[in-house]
């Protein structure tokens, strides 16, 4: 049994590292190469897992070759555009206008229940209010509806418009997080402060962010 | 660039692993295989003590061997010789000539398995 625990902790330790050199891709959307990859993946560390008369070689070196494949043709596909066509295919548009192209449709295999089930979960029931519906690459659908049918915007009604604030997380759970800290322009001085203000330590914090204009988000920690 | 570097990197230790273990099981395979080779022919030229003292050095042999060979070869297939090395030993003389034969050829066939050759592949 001891041997099936290291076999597996080494096996999942070289996925992760594997999915994490892949890239934040390979856990989001997925391209169909991405998709391969990553069901591969799991197939490959899978059976030496389980079978201890397999060599633990037999899941490391497929799971190797296939992140070494996967990560140069990651490359060669980011800065050669025919290759990168060839693996991950084209958009497709399909709906231009309000009018659906019927060859785009079956070209891209999509039944028009599919194309009007992917048009409700963006939550657009017509399409004539559709300018343009681009199939991607990774089967997910872009909508961009036409102007009369689109959400007012804070621009379009004259609204006072305020800059977009980034909080930066400077406690988590007690621990403070000193890059976080200086990443909003702040020092530990200003943390020792806030905290006297408050009149708590950083390990009674459960969460306190900071944006750069100085606001601040404080959670304490509940009391067991 | 840097992750197509890395993924170069790895692709060169696995093609290099890919000699290099070729090399490694031949080279081990090829260790067991020739006491067992000369044990036939002590035993067709009736020695059957000589052909003994070979398999005994050939067991020996293996157990050097077996853990390296075991890291790329499935064990169903090292175990398989290392139980008939161990039947070796308690054979009869009139079986040790049969049983020798397909114990050489248990073991050649662990390092043709590594060999790049179409059958292999597909």
């Amino acid at each position: 049994m001891s041997i099936t625990v290291i076999r597996t902790a080494v096996l999942y330790g070289l996925l992760i590292l594997a999915v994490r050199l892949m890239g934040k891709r390979q856990v989001a959307e997925m391209e169909p190469a991405e998709f391969v990859v990553t069901m591969l993946l799991a197939n490959l560390a899978a059976v030496p897992m389980q079978d201890n008369g397999l060599p633990l070689l037999s899941g490391v070196v497929p799971i190797l070759t296939v992140l070494a494949l996967e990560l140069i043709l990651a490359v060669l596909a980011m800065k050669v555009l025919p290759f990168r066509r060839m693996l991950n295919g084209v958009p497709t548009l399909l709906i231009r206008d309000g009018r659906i192209d019927q060859k785009a449709l079956a070209s891209s295999r999509v039944s028009l229940d599919e194309l009007e089930q992917k048009l409700r979960e963006k939550d657009v029931f017509d399409c004539a209010e559709v300018a343009f519906a681009i199939l991607e690459t990774d089967g997910e659908l872009t909508v961009l509806l036409r102007s009369q049918h689109q959400s007012a915007e804070k621009s379009d009604v004259g609204a006072e418009l305020s800059p977009a604030r980034l909080y930066y997380n400077v406690i988590e759970d007690g621990v403070v997080l000193r890059n976080n800290l200086r990443s909003a322009g702040l020092d530990e001085a200003w943390l020792r402060a806030e905290l006297a203000r408050r009149g708590v330590r950083a390990k009674d914090v459960f969460l306190l962010a900071a944006s750069e204009a100085g606001e601040l988000r404080f959670v304490g920690k509940e009391r067991a | 660039m840097k992750y197509l570097w890395i993924g170069l990197l790895i692709a060169a230790l696995l093609i290099g692993g890919c000699f290099w273990s070729q090399r490694t099981i031949n080279a081990r395979a090829g260790a067991v295989a020739a006491p067992l080779e000369e044990a036939l022919r002590a035993l067709r030229a009736g020695d059957e003590t000589r052909a003994r003292e070979l398999a005994d050095k050939a067991a020996a042999e293996w157990t050097r061997h077996e853990g390296i060979l075991a890291s790329f070869i499935s064990h169903d297939h090292t175990n398989g010789v290392a139980e008939a090395l161990a039947e070796l030993e308690l054979s009869p003389g009139e079986e040790l000539g049969s049983r020798l034969a397909r114990l050489l050829k248990a073991v050649r066939e662990l390092a043709e398995m590594e060999r790049l050759t179409l059958e292999n592949v597909f």
